[in-house]
């Protein structure tokens, strides 16, 4: 029987593996994993080697011949992504990413930074796939494929949210956040992906969104948001689904339509809609804006995808409006136009309002909530009393995708600001481009995974406290639905006292709306701050 | 002659050998970054670590006071909570002034300067010190359960109130639960 250790043995000992990084295989204990897909997600959309397995058992059930399949699918992909042979050839391994990533940041474990990480399957694709590799083994840092390294793939490849936050620091611009996306599709091909994602994708694909709500819960769930927005207001609004002729379809992550606090959000885009008269409609089809799709495979991502555009030519739109959201964002902005595009069909979006023209988005045809808002806000065309939202002391998220997925930095803070009259920034190597993810992106949002996200969401607590400390921050706003939800339980934990703000819930406690009975409290029900000193500040 | 006047001038010294001893329980690799990088948004848990463990010091070697020392210990305890760790391991750090304690005094303890009431004395701080540090990650671990639950919660109470699995009192506005 083992002795029990001095303290000074646990303190120290960090129990270095015997052998080296390629030779170490992963210890799966409970917490440090998500739970795998279920055999009828997988099956639900067409995926293969749908099984009841665990990653805590020694035999993950692989098929007969997976490591065919994973020659295959590494050979297809490196003759499909021209980017991929670039970033499995070209990284010199100069560990410019490697403190850069909230995994590593928070856990401290070696295989979280991102050239190690990726460095798990550039080994394969060098002992594998190039000359030198076969020959050289070790030497060119290259090892085969044996089922010890699928594993570590699936432990570590569902570590990493895909934020791309390493690849701003990386010199020769590799995005790490790909090679996960193709990692993640390799092991979709056997089966491993995790069901948080798989289930999500497959209810997306059967009724539209994540969730699986049906078209008349939707609905009613829009309708509760109509009581609520009158209870506060005293304005009755009127939203439409699936109407035909409408010349806006708006699509916005099922995550404001269910999912606390970004149901404030949704009732904020309400708000404005009918304010501002906007000729739109809601499909109970397209009916998510996310797209799990985007960490299975880039086929079922175009699949899930699809529907917008097809809603958008059954509906007979002008042109597309999309909700706060994260990935979404990313999928559309750098996919959607070469995935289901060009979408000939549509018109390039114009403000009905300001008569502004996006010409950023005269392909994709899709406009970003915030960016139309900012415009109808220069404009101005909104009535705001940003004193409405006085009690809140003010800092802003950039979410990864729409910062380094878009470069959009300016017009969230411009909303903001019009809205909200206490506004601090965070650090500034923690904002735009280098912002730090919120540790649950990619779809690893889950709740056994809790342990891990908190580590990964370190980092960007870490600056929120900061200026909770400084300024007196309450409030962290942002324009994610994954976000909302991961970035509440984030501050529940590193930061207590600060509450989570999608941008349009502010925009919507700010906004005085035509025929409004005087406001007593916000969206969420809170009581109004300083109402009696009620004066309009038109912008 | 209290251990904690002896140590008090070499509480720098102490502090570096407290946090090397820390940064070690990591691989080599992290332990070195750890070390290495002085910007407290580049290196979260290094940062908060070192600061806190002075923090901790101050207040050890001076009142001693309970509240003053839970915010220090929380700040490094919160971390250690959620990285894969048993309790054992994540608290040990606190025990490892002992050793360090005695290391620093080696001279002291054979000049006759310590007695061994003091180093009762100064263990029993320690330990005390090292109770406090249950508290705080045995709530550390309880929030983690309750932000959890909340979680789930936020994600489907709304939908259980309308389809009325849930049904609230006539009259009143439905919220969120407590997050």
């Amino acid at each position: 029987m083992a002795r029990l250790p001095k303290p000074s043995e646990l303190g120290l000992d960090h129990a270095l593996p015997k052998k080296g990084w390629m030779d170490t295989s992963v210890d799966f204990r409970s917490g440090t994993w998500s739970h795998p897909a279920r055999a009828k997600n997988l099956e639900a959309v067409g995926f293969l080697n749908g099984r009841e397995w665990s990653p805590a058992n020694h035999d993950w059930k692989l098929p007969a011949n997976w490591k065919r399949i994973v020659f295959e699918g590494i050979r297809e992909r490196l003759e499909k992504f021209r980017s991929l042979r670039i970033f499995m050839d070209v990284c010199v391994r100069c560990g410019a990413c490697a403190d850069k990533c909230h995994f590593y940041l928070g856990s401290g474990d070696p295989k979280n930074m991102p050239v190690l990480r990726s460095e798990l399957l550039r080994s394969i694709y060098r002992g594998e796939f190039t000359l030198a590799g076969k020959i050289m083994g070790r030497l060119a840092g290259a090892r085969k494929l044996t089922e010890s390294v699928v594993k570590e793939w699936f432990y570590y490849f569902f570590q990493c949210t895909e934020c791309r936050r390493c690849s701003v620091f990386c010199p020769f611009g590799i995005d790490t956040a790909e090679i996960t996306m193709i990692a993640r599709e390799l092991l979709n091909l056997l089966g491993l992906n995790i069901d948080w994602i798989a289930g999500s994708v497959a209810n997306c694909y059967h009724t539209g969104n994540h969730l699986g709500i049906q078209p008349h819960a939707f609905k009613d769930m829009i309708d509760f948001f109509v009581d609520e927005i009158e209870a506060v207001s005293g304005v009755r609004i009127e939203p439409s689904f699936n109407r035909k002729g409408a010349e806006v379809l708006f699509i916005t992550p099922s995550g404001d339509v269910f999912a606390d606090p970004g149901t404030y959000t949704m009732m904020g885009y309400l708000m404005l809609f009918h304010e501002i008269g906007l000729d739109y409609t809601l499909s109970t089809y397209a009916s998510e804006g996310g797209n799990f799709g985007m960490f299975t495979s880039h086929e079922m991502m175009k699949r899930l995808n699809s529907k917008m555009y097809a809603e958008a030519r059954r509906l007979g739109v002008k042109w597309m409006l999309g909700g706060e959201c994260g990935h979404m964002w990313r999928a559309v902005n750098q996919y959607m136009d070469t995935m289901n595009g060009p979408a000939d069909f549509l018109e390039v979006p114009k403000s009905p309002v300001t008569g502004t023209v996006f010409e950023n988005a005269s392909s994709t045809k899709m406009v970003h909530i915030v960016e139309f808002t900012a415009d109808l806000i220069k404009n101005g065309k909104l009535k705001l009393h940003s004193g409405r939202n006085n009690n809140l002391v003010m800092t802003y998220h950039d979410s990864c995708n729409t910062s380094r997925g878009m470069g959009f930095f300016e017009e969230p803070r411009y909303v903001i600001k019009s809205v909200c009259n206490n506004f601090y920034e965070m650090p500034r190597e923690t904002i735009r481009e280098q912002t730090f993810c919120c540790g649950s992106g990619s779809g690893l949002n889950n709740d056994e995974f809790i342990e891990m996200r908190m580590r990964g969401g370190l980092p960007r607590a870490n600056a929120v406290r900061f200026v909770q400390e400084r300024h007196g921050v309450n409030a962290l706003s942002c324009i994610c639905a994954i976000d909302r939800s991961a970035l509440t339980t984030l501050m529940d934990y590193w930061v207590p006292g600060v509450s989570v703000y999608g941008v349009h819930e502010l925009v919507g406690n700010a906004l005085v709306m035509q025929g409004e009975t005087e406001r007593k409290t916000d969206l969420r029900g809170e009581p109004l701050p300083g109402t009696e000193a009620v004066e309009d500040e038109d912008i | 002659m209290s251990i904690e006047n002896l140590l008090l001038p070499r509480k720098k010294e102490l502090l570096e050998s407290w946090f090397d001893l820390f940064t070690r329980a990591y691989a080599p690799e992290a332990a070195a970054m750890l070390k290495r990088e002085s910007n407290r948004f580049a290196n979260p848990v290094g940062q908060t670590t070192l600061s806190s463990m002075a923090d901790i010091l101050d207040e050890f070697f001076g009142e001693n006071r309970m509240d003053e020392i839970l915010l220090p210990l929380d700040r490094i305890i919160r971390i250690r909570a959620v990285q894969d760790l048993a309790p054992s391991r994540a608290l040990a750090f606190v025990f490892l002034l002992k050793d360090l304690a005695r290391r620093f005094m080696d001279t002291d303890t054979t000049q006759g300067k310590v007695e061994l009431s003091d180093l009762a004395e100064f263990d029993a701080r320690v330990d005390g010190l090292a109770l406090a540090a249950m508290d705080v990650y045995s709530k550390c671990r309880e929030t983690l359960h309750e932000i959890r639950i909340n979680e789930i919660k936020n994600r489907t109470n709304r939908l259980l109130l309308r389809a009325r699995v849930i049904v609230e009192v006539p009259g009143c506005r439905s919220e969120s639960l407590d997050h």
